[in-house]
């Protein structure tokens, strides 16, 4: 089989895609209250050195996913089941992902349906994307692009012209906020969405070079950062503190308080899809990730025929793991704290940093 | 092997949409749709009484098949200790099941008023169906049903009417303004009171209620709306009127256009300017532990009629007149103000103000903020400008000297 | 493979039994005076032009009539030395050995003679006969334009396209594709633009069909297109010589079939399906405006009625309260299902779609007046169907009739009830998971090995001056990339004057 290529334009949508998934319509960061936007602008420098971690790696493992120079790096003992770790980690993240887009469909508009149902429909489509391959899927990503960047301006535009937009509720940031701001931009804002990115040590290898890998990686990562940073501070300064704080989907509360001319209101639908777009992306790449890592290790010809089980198995789990979006939410924060930010940051760092020194002191073939 | 997997998908899929009934399909045939809601206490009980005004769409203006001869709407009554309680026992009475994603209008009875709102909203954010931008209005001197009751002409489903009528003359008059669930709610989780427009019922509430008095020039009933209702901690504390309320619009930075009546040298009330521009900055700070806000307002407007004669041709006269505009601002917003004071609310939003631009004084003040509030120092600068005089500069009436 | 013998009887009898008596063969026989050898004529009647057969006939026989200056011919060698000799000077000559020659050259016009005693026949081109002369377009009208279009012959359609392209680099290929029908293929493309990987994967494509019929293009496009479960169409059709030309000016195949005036080009992407030749023509701000319209006619036709029904039954909330009234005062009384409404106005839109196309065509304008008007009219008063939803199939079947290329257009009406029926499911949700998949889907169907869905994606941003919006022909001066590698420049930018030599 002919290895799969894709380009530079292709990383750059899924990478925005990736990072606007969920981000943008859940609450995130809430410890810093009105000073979210900044937060996220704070972490943005450090989603940015973990990337170069990861493109550095790739950049001296070309041919290998992140299980591949795990195994190189730390030897085949440590490494083995290291890496295997990242697969149930890939697989509940995308899990969770699922199960947000499912209680906002459910919350929205669907609450008579239940959720494996849409759930279900969700993974299909995931599923036939995995099987199609990463080329297919990337293209898509590409026209996705543009679609979610229409509706994200349709939606800013609708907003700010409807007048709900109050600046008052952004400014002014004392010392306070700043701090505020600091403490929940590191590590919480840092590891969702940009640590999460580890899922890209797995696609960055399909790319031919490593320049631009690294360089169009950089802006996806920091233009998602500010359109992430953007689209908060005006859900803030729509809602207020209070409310955005409270909201489950601020977003969509947001775009329900559009009313233009008693003829454009109630937009909900773009939010929902906007959702329903990212989540779809991010769960992707989260299944072909942990696909591809369950492929190398397990030494599995053809890792497309793992779709199906991977698709089954995340479909269960988010709709298993938590019994209501609360107890979701506060699983999710325990995850996010004791999980996800040593297996994004502490585990690449780890690597890099044992590459290194290996390196300097000429132990690597 | 590969046709398999081209066919495998599409088999799914299909497998899933016989899987699916439609579970939240509803036709609109099956749905009432509730344009207005209203919250009456339940006499002697701590129960809601709650009417929903419901579109009947065979009478509406634009059905196609004959006319039945029935009111373009239907009102419901169904008593409950919670709101959504009663949108769901109302099933008893309807044939239909209510559909709230259109209501446009939430009447409060001034009864319901008096005993708190606080607790009322809960519903219009937790659920996906109720729109916060609805509006609110408290019932004045009335129950929130017979306001919804009551048969309107021109627009065919009232509530529309009584929503249309607020921002309609909020946006020409300015005493009045249509203020949303979801702003209600931002105030009252932020340090202010919250002030709603009031409606009253002019005339026979029995023969408003019936299709018959629509078919007069001058109808039976007429709602019309009627001052600001003055919350202190969620209950009905006073009603601000005219002036007052104007001045209240004013200060809040709202008012969008309207029209003021200053004297001439002979005549009180005798030059009708239009104000359409006006804005508003508040500041807020401590002085020695008290409150001072400062209310800048920049007004711009035009002059639409002059009863006698001043002569407008003239720079000095404008100048005059411009005073003139400026202190008959200052007068309503500075009486707006007191009103509020000796009611000890704070309808302006002051301490949000000064705990979003200094939060360490507001510390310092929170406690005693309401009493803290009454005592606060004012500091009104009004200017104002005449930007256009009409179609001509002086008047027809000569000047007798 | 027989070789022809050398005894006319032996031969003729041969011949009608092969061809079973067939009364439109047509044998004359001549007995050369000279010589006292005999000689056959064969042709088949209404394949070759009388004229000039007699004309053929005749200077094979003048032998007879210079007797007295060709004494030394005597024996059937002679003769047909003679004949071959005279052959060549009246049309191109060629020697028959066997059969099976023999009856391909019989059935495409040629004049066999068969000559006793010897064991060749000689056949003199001499076709002709009944062919639709070059009409105006049918199927895809453009206002401004070249008037003529293909007609059925596989000559004047090669000819028409050369007439438009006068350059040696345009190549032909011929190919015959059929057990039975021996129908003439030929590859149109132009040496040095053309992109080599596609014609090579297209010559490997057509050379491995093994059909014993080719009755139309169609018969082509099906076995060789890539995909054979997707209702996408991969390859473009067009019964237009310009459209032919320009787009193997911009490095793509055209594919003539004899006996269709139908010609296939590919690669093609999705987008091409929505250009059409008048695009080229009028100004680039008319032809951009006029290329958004289409696409905003594929979402509504693709869409409306979807969105529609996912609106009414799904998200009332979406639509303002007061056309939500309105709408809810239009349904009173409608006893189905909107979706079900949509559907049965749907199927009837086909209905008088399909039966208008198969009448004659005054009747078929009367169908589809009593159709769209009276069934329109009546149902809506009957109170069957609500107005909105014969506001929106009306709109919806109008939209679609804007796409240019019929066949897209069946594709997405087609596509138009699946959408449909998830909506009426799922509403905006199924919906969206369904264009997940339709997208996907898209992006993994490739025309000849190039992607379907480009230059969206993958994103080409040069090949975006003509695709969803068309520059002005001023910047349009690279062919589109991907198709075509090499030779990429179509003019010089400086002056416009244009630059490579190499294409014309």
């Amino acid at each position: 089989m002919r290895k799969e290529l894709i380009s530079a334009n292709q990383l750059f949508a899924m990478i925005i895609l990736f990072e606007m998934g969920t981000a943008l319509v859940v609450p995130i960061g809430l410890e810093s209250g009105h000073a979210v936007w900044i937060s996220i602008l704070l972490a943005l420098p450090g989603g940015v050195l973990l990337y170069l971690i990861y493109s550095y790696l790739y950049q001296q493992y070309p041919n290998m996913i992140i299980s591949g120079y795990t195994q190189r790096i730390l030897g085949r003992f440590l490494g083995w089941p290291l890496s295997l770790l990242y697969i149930p980690i890939f697989m509940y993240n995308g899990s969770r992902n699922l199960r947000e887009a499912g209680d906002l469909l459910i919350a929205s508009s669907y609450d008579q349906t239940p959720i494996f149902i849409i759930n279900a429909m969700m993974i299909t489509a995931v599923i036939y994307v995995l099987n199609k391959g990463l080329e297919v899927f990337s293209r898509t990503a590409e026209i996705y692009l543009l679609i979610i960047l229409g509706m994200g301006l349709i939606c800013c535009f609708v907003v700010i012209a409807a007048g709900l937009v109050e600046f008052e509720n952004l400014f002014p940031i004392h010392a306070k906020d700043w701090r505020d701001a600091l403490t929940s931009a590191y590590p919480s804002i840092w590891t969702f969405p940009y640590g999460e990115l580890v899922c890209f040590t797995t696609i960055l290898p399909h790319i031919n070079k490593f320049r631009v890998a690294q360089r169009t990686g950089i802006a996806a990562i920091i233009l998602s950062g500010l359109l992430l940073s953007f689209t908060h501070a005006i859900e803030i300064s729509v809602l207020g503190t209070n409310i955005y704080a409270r909201a489950t989907f601020p977003l969509f509360t947001t775009i329900t308080l559009v009313n233009l001319a008693n003829f454009i209101q109630r937009l909900d639908a773009l939010v929902i899809l906007t959702l329903i777009i990212g989540v779809f992306f991010k769960m992707t790449i989260y299944c072909y990730a942990a696909m591809t890592v369950t492929a190398d290790l397990f030494k599995v010809k053809d890792a497309r025929k793992l779709a199906v089980p991977i698709g089954i198995v995340v479909l269960f789990s988010s709709f298993i793991s938590a019994e209501n979006y609360p107890i979701h939410l506060d699983e999710g924060k325990v995850f996010m704290k004791y999980i996800l930010t040593y297996m994004c940051a502490a585990v690449p760092i780890l690597l890099f940093i044992v590459h290194y020194i290996r390196k300097c002191l000429g132990l690597l073939r | 092997m590969k046709v398999k997997w081209i066919i495998q998908p599409p088999i799914y899929m299909v497998m899933l949409l016989l899987l699916t009934s439609c579970w939240n399909s509803r036709e609109l045939n099956d749905m009432a749709i509730v344009t207005g809601i209203g919250i009456d206490k339940a006499p002697n009980s701590d129960e809601y009484r709650v009417t929903f005004q419901i579109v009947n769409p065979s009478a509406t203006a634009t059905s196609v098949g004959a006319s039945t001869g029935q009111p373009p709407i239907t009102v419901y009554t169904t008593t409950d200790r919670t709101l959504f309680g009663a949108l769901r026992k109302t099933s008893r009475k309807a044939a239909r099941q209510l559909f709230f994603a259109h209501t446009q209008l939430l009447i409060i009875g001034e009864s319901m008023a008096k005993s708190g709102i606080n607790g009322l909203f809960d519903v219009f954010e937790r659920s996906h169906e109720l729109r916060l931008n609805s509006v609110v209005i408290v019932s004045r001197e009335t129950d929130a049903a017979s306001v919804l009751k009551i048969l309107l002409p021109i627009e065919s489903i009232p509530a529309m009417a009584v929503v249309k009528k607020n921002k309609n003359t909020a946006k020409l008059w300015g005493e009045n303004r249509a203020i949303s669930v979801f702003e209600l709610i931002n105030t009252i989780t932020g340090e202010g009171e919250p002030v709603i427009s009031g409606v009253q019922i002019y005339g026979d509430l029995d023969k408003g209620s019936k299709k018959s008095h629509l078919e007069q020039s001058q109808v039976e009933a007429v709602i019309s709306l009627s001052g600001l209702a003055v919350f202190k901690e969620g209950k009905l504390k006073g009603w601000l009127d005219g002036p007052e309320a104007r001045g209240t619009m004013w200060v809040q930075n709202k008012l969008e256009q309207t029209s003021i009546n200053i004297d001439s040298e002979k005549e009180q009330d005798s030059i009708a300017v239009i104000i359409n521009h006006s804005k508003t900055k508040v500041k807020v700070n401590l002085r020695e532990g008290v409150p001072v806000f400062h209310i800048y307002i920049k007004e711009e407007g035009s002059i639409n009629e002059i009863k006698d004669f001043v002569d407008i041709s003239q720079r000095k006269e404008l100048y005059k007149l411009e005073k003139e505009i400026a202190l008959k601002t200052k007068g309503e917003v500075v009486k707006s103000l007191q009103v509020a004071q000796s009611m000890e609310c704070d309808i302006f939003n002051f301490g949000n103000e000064l705990k979003r631009t200094d939060p360490k004084a507001w510390k310092t003040v929170k406690k005693n903020w309401v009493s803290l509030f009454a005592k606060g120092e004012l500091d009104v600068h009004v200017e104002a400008y005449i930007r256009s005089t009409g179609m001509r500069s002086k008047p027809y009436q000569q000047n007798e000297e | 493979m027989m070789s022809i013998s050398s005894s006319l009887t032996d031969n003729l009898d041969q011949l009608r039994e092969r061809l079973g008596n067939s009364p439109d063969i047509i044998i004359r026989k001549f007995t050369l005076m000279s010589a006292q050898i005999q000689v056959a004529a064969i042709y088949v009647e209404g394949l070759i032009e009388k004229a000039v057969v007699e004309e053929f006939v005749g200077h094979m026989m003048s032998i007879d009539s210079f007797d007295g200056k060709h004494p030394e011919i005597i024996s059937a060698k002679d003769i047909f030395a003679f004949m071959k000799e005279k052959a060549r000077n009246v049309s191109e000559e060629k020697i028959i050995k066997d059969w099976d020659v023999l009856f391909e050259a019989l059935f495409s016009g040629n004049t066999i003679l068969l000559i006793d005693g010897i064991g060749e026949a000689i056949r003199g081109n001499t076709s002709g006969g009944e062919v639709r002369s070059v009409t105006e377009a049918t199927t895809q009208v453009a206002i401004r334009g070249s008037k003529e279009s293909f007609t059925e012959s596989l000559g004047t359609n090669l000819s028409l396209v050369r007439r438009k392209i006068k350059s040696p680099n345009l190549w032909i290929e011929t190919m015959k594709i059929g057990d039975v029908t021996q129908t003439n293929v030929s590859l149109m493309y132009i040496h040095g633009i053309v992109n080599d990987k596609a014609l090579q994967a297209l010559k490997k494509k057509l050379q491995a069909i093994d059909v014993d019929a080719i009755l139309e293009s169609g018969y082509i496009e099906q076995l060789i297109e890539e995909n054979v479960f997707s209702p996408f169409p991969t390859l473009y059709n067009t019964e237009r010589p310009d459209s032919v030309a320009g787009n193997i000016l911009e490095g793509r195949v055209a594919i003539f079939v004899d006996g269709t005036p139908f010609v296939l080009i590919a690669p093609t992407s999705f987008f091409m399906f929505f250009h059409a030749v008048e695009d080229y023509y009028q100004r680039f701000d008319i032809s951009t405006f006029i290329r958004l319209l289409r696409f905003m006619c594929l979402i509504i036709s693709l869409f409306g009625p979807a969105v529609f029904i996912a609106a009414l039954n799904f998200h009332q909330e979406m639509i303002p309260t007061s056309l939500l009234i309105n709408l809810a005062s239009q349904r009173e009384g409608v006893p189905f299902p909107a979706f079900i409404e949509a559907l049965m106005m749907e199927v009837t839109f086909e209905i008088i779609r399909e039966a208008g196309i198969r009448m004659p065509s005054p009747i078929g304008q009367t169908v589809s007046i009593i159709g769209g008007l009276v069934l329109g009219q009546a149902a809506v008063q009957a109170g069957i169907i609500s107005p909105a939803m014969v506001i929106v199939v009306s709109l919806t079947g109008i939209s679609s009739f804007a796409t240019p290329a019929f066949n897209m257009a069946l594709s997405i009406r087609i596509l138009r009830f699946t959408i449909m029926f998830v909506a009426a499911f799922m509403g905006l949700y199924g919906i969206s998971i369904l264009l997940f998949i339709l997208i996907a889907h898209m992006c993994s169907l490739r025309s000849l090995g190039f992607p379907y869905m480009s230059p969206l994606g993958p994103f080409i941003a040069e090949n975006h001056r003509d695709s969803i919006i068309r520059v002005p022909l001023k910047f349009m001066s690279k062919r589109p990339r991907l198709v075509n590698q090499k030779n990429i420049t179509r003019m010089a930018v400086d002056k416009g004057k244009r630059g490579d030599s190499d294409e014309s």
